[in-house]
Order: structure tokens, then sequence, then C-alpha cells
């Protein structure tokens, strides 16, 4: 199987938010109860029941007085995913043979390390402390549709093909910045840019945290070998934290 | 501007008053539509649009959760310029009221409405969307429609209610 991908052009996206209404109706998420901030952008955050959100960035410029950009964000489905580096639940989160980075809640255990290895902070969790994300329509793709928010995008700002495929789309003229291509071993939800990633509101050098790649790498085999499930899951939590008390852990965030 | 013509003398006033004296002649207006324009208490330009999250004025679309949660409240857009004049943060509650009526609105500070230079003075534009009001949702959440604040008048060209373009003021809830 190819690895599929996403390609957002946010040039291309007019705001009508018809992605995130049909994520959320494939996916038969209810609606959160919000208010008027001051912006469009509404809910302000991915949450557990909002798995794809668009960002609204107004970017006043002396050529383009009333340049607003509309940036489609959810989950990278990352080659290297920090996300799957540190889960501590064989199976909560496993990759699709599309390529996609999917979750099972039976298997998940709730302990929200996946937020803390995730470089675009993307997990969030349900209210029995699930993991919530986008899976890239991993039921819809299996079958050979696209993504529900792909599928929807009357512009094409969102497109859905064979990652190769989308790569060479992308080089069109005036994208020249593709962002994902070879980031984290490669995304699989990839930006065609016509200015730095930061005005679009991305990390240019997007990285998972030094600790958690440590912990996959040296600690987690360790911690499995030697040491009993509970010291494995403090020496986690401590790698994931540092030497926080819980308490403090959940008042931070 | 023309000090003797306190509103376009083209337009259609479809109550029928002619002069500044007259009494509408039959119901559905209101005489102050006739002399707002030129009013010192209503400075300010507005228009009105939808959003393309609700369907006209809302009595369907804001029935669906789906869609209130993209666009719960009615809002105003105004310009950062008028916003310091007037001490408005974005997200603040501001009252937009005409001659007609009055609503609060949230107010979206933004630089997709410029101060206008016309005929050496700075002219305001503000713009509300008419999607939000009656019934939905019940805990009156929403607002209103600002519908409330438009004028009975006709386009001077095509007689189709000129809803667009009005006078009013802001200030802050
Ligand atoms: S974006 Fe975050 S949650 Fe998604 S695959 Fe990458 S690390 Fe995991
Ligand atoms: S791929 Fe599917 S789950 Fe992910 S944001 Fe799009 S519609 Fe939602
Ligand atoms: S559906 Fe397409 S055009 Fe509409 S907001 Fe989403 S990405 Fe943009």
């Amino acid at each position: 199987m190819t690895r599929k991908a996403l390609l957002i052009s946010p040039e291309a996206c007019i705001g009508c938010r018809g992605c995130q209404i049909a994520c959320k109706e494939w996916n038969q998420l209810p609606a959160t109860k919000t208010i008027n901030k001051g912006t469009v952008e509404n809910p302000p955050d991915l949450n557990a029941n909002l798995y794809n959100k668009i960002r609204y960035v107004e970017l006043p410029s002396e050529a383009n007085m009333v340049r607003w950009l509309f940036v489609s964000q959810r989950c990278m489905h990352c080659e290297d995913a920090g996300c799957m580096k540190i889960c501590p639940a064989p199976g909560a989160l496993y990759k699709t043979k599309e390529g996609a980075v999917a979750f099972n809640k039976d298997k998940c255990i709730g302990c929200k390390l996946c937020a803390a290895g995730c470089p675009f902070n993307v997990p969030r969790f349900d209210e029995k402390d699930k993991i919530s994300k986008c899976h890239l329509c991993s039921d819809r793709i299996t079958e050979g549709l696209s993504p529900a928010c792909a599928k929807t995008c009357p512009t094409g700002a969102i497109q859905y093909g064979d990652r190769d495929g989308i790569i060479s789309d992308s080089k069109k003229p005036g994208y020249e910045k593709l962002y994902g291509q070879a980031d984290l071993g490669g995304l699989g939800v990839l930006y065609a840019f016509k200015d730095a990633p930061k005005l679009y509101g991305l990390d240019e050098k997007p990285a998972i945290p030094e600790s958690i790649v440590f912990w996959h790498n040296v600690l987690k085999p360790l911690a499995y070998i030697g040491l009993g499930g509970a010291v494995a899951a403090s020496l986690l939590h401590y790698v994931a934290f540092g030497p926080k008390k819980d308490e403090e852990v959940k008042k931070d965030e | 501007m023309n000090k003797k013509h306190r509103i376009n003398p083209t337009i259609k006033l479809f109550y029928g008053v002619e002069g500044p004296n007259d009494k509408p002649k039959k119901g559905g207006g209101l005489p102050e539509d006739v002399f707002v324009s030129g009013d010192a208490k209503f400075p300010y330009v507005a228009t009105t649009y939808r959003v393309s999250e609700h369907w006209q004025t809302g009595v369907l679309t804001r029935h669906l959760p789906w869609m209130q949660e993209l666009m719960p409240q009615q809002f105003v857009e105004i310009s950062k310029e008028l916003a310091a004049e007037k001490g408005v943060k974005n997200g603040d509650k501001i009252n937009v009221s005409s001659a007609r009526g009055k609503v609060w609105a949230i107010a979206m500070v933004t630089d997709r409405f410029k101060p206008f230079k016309i005929m050496n003075s700075t002219v305001h534009q503000v713009g509300l969307p008419w999607c939000f009001g009656w019934q939905y949702p019940e805990d009156g959440s929403g607002g209103d429609s600002s519908n409330l604040l438009t004028p009975t008048i006709g386009d001077a060209n095509t007689m189709i209610p000129e809803t667009k373009a009005f006078m009013v003021n802001v200030e802050k809830a």
C-alpha cells in the first residue's frame, strides 16, 4: 500500500469550514457551546469533539491590506510520530497501512503522555480521558474513499491522494514552499505555502522533545525488561513532565 | 455635504412621506427614517451582510448546534481607528443604534474595515450580519437581527429595500 497524504493549500481556502463540520458529521462528534471572542475562528482550539479546525490569520501588508489566511489544522500523521514513541499502551495508537496514525480508545489508558510527545499539540482527551484526534478517516480510506474533510472541500484547499503524487502536484508556480516533506520522517499532512511557515502558525523545524526520543530509544526497552510496570510508568512520567508533582501537572493544563 | 438635503432626495419612501413636516400616510414606516441621514446622533455608515454558516436570518440554521458552534453570536466589524476612538477592544460587547432601534454585538476589530476620506472629513463604516435573532438560541445568547436598525426606504434606482447603507452610532455596552 502506498502512503497516503493530505495536501493543504491555505491560499485556496475560502474559510467556509465545511471541513470542520464534515469531520464532525462523519465521526458523529457533538457541538461545543461557543461564544464570539472577536474572531470568526471557533471553537477557539481543537478539542475531543473537534479533530480539525481552520485557523484565521490576519496579515495586512502594503500589497494586500486585507490579507486573511485560513489554515486547516489537524494531526499531521507523522512518519516519526512522537505520540506513538511515548505511548506506553500497546495498540492505543497505531499506524494503518496507508500511513495514518489512528487510535483505539479501548486500548488507551488515559495517561495523556502522547500530548507531551506531539510536536504539534494535537492529542485531546474525551470525558473518559481517552485519546481523541484526527485519524485521517482511517475507516474511510481503507474502503478507498477520501477523508470527509477533503471530500467536502469545495475549492481543493484540502486534497487527498498518494503521498508521492501529492508532492509532485504541490510544486505549482507560486507555491515554492512545501511544508512537511522531510520533517519528522515526512508528514502525512503537507502544506503548500507561499510564505514562511511561521506566518501560517507552524514551526519552521518541528521536533519531538529530546527527552521523549531518549525515552523511546533507551529507557522504554530497558524499563520493560528490567523494571515493574509501576516503576516504568513513574519513570516515564518523570521523562515527560520532569520532577513535578501530579497536582502541579494538573494545574498547568 | 449638501446641507439642504438631509437624505438622498431620490430614494423611495415606501409610506409616502414627501416633506419633513408630513406624517406617514400609510402604516409601516417611521418618520425618523426620513431624517436620520444627516443626524449627528448617528455619525457612522453601516452595512449588513450574511455569514456562510447561517441561511438568511438564520431561522433554519440557528437550530443546528454544529452551525451555532461556528457562528454563535451577533458581531459588528469595526476598523482599528474607530475602535481606538471609542475605546473599544476586540471581543467587547457594544451597542449599535439607529433612529429605528438598537442591537448589541461583539466587536470584531479588523483591518477589513478602513475609514474613508470623503470631502476632507473622515467617515467611518461598520458592518454587521443579520443572521441572528428570533427564537434560537433559546437563552438569547445569539443577540438580535441587525434588521432592527435598517430603514424602510427603497433604493433610488431599483426600489429594492435599501438595507445595505444606513446611519448608526456605536457605543460600549
Ligand atoms: S501530529 Fe502529533 S498526534 Fe499526530 S502523528 Fe504527529 S505526533 Fe502523533
Ligand atoms: S481526515 Fe477525517 S478525521 Fe481527520 S480531520 Fe479530516 S475528516 Fe476529520
Ligand atoms: S472546506 Fe476547504 S475551503 Fe472550506 S474551510 Fe475547509 S479547507 Fe477551506
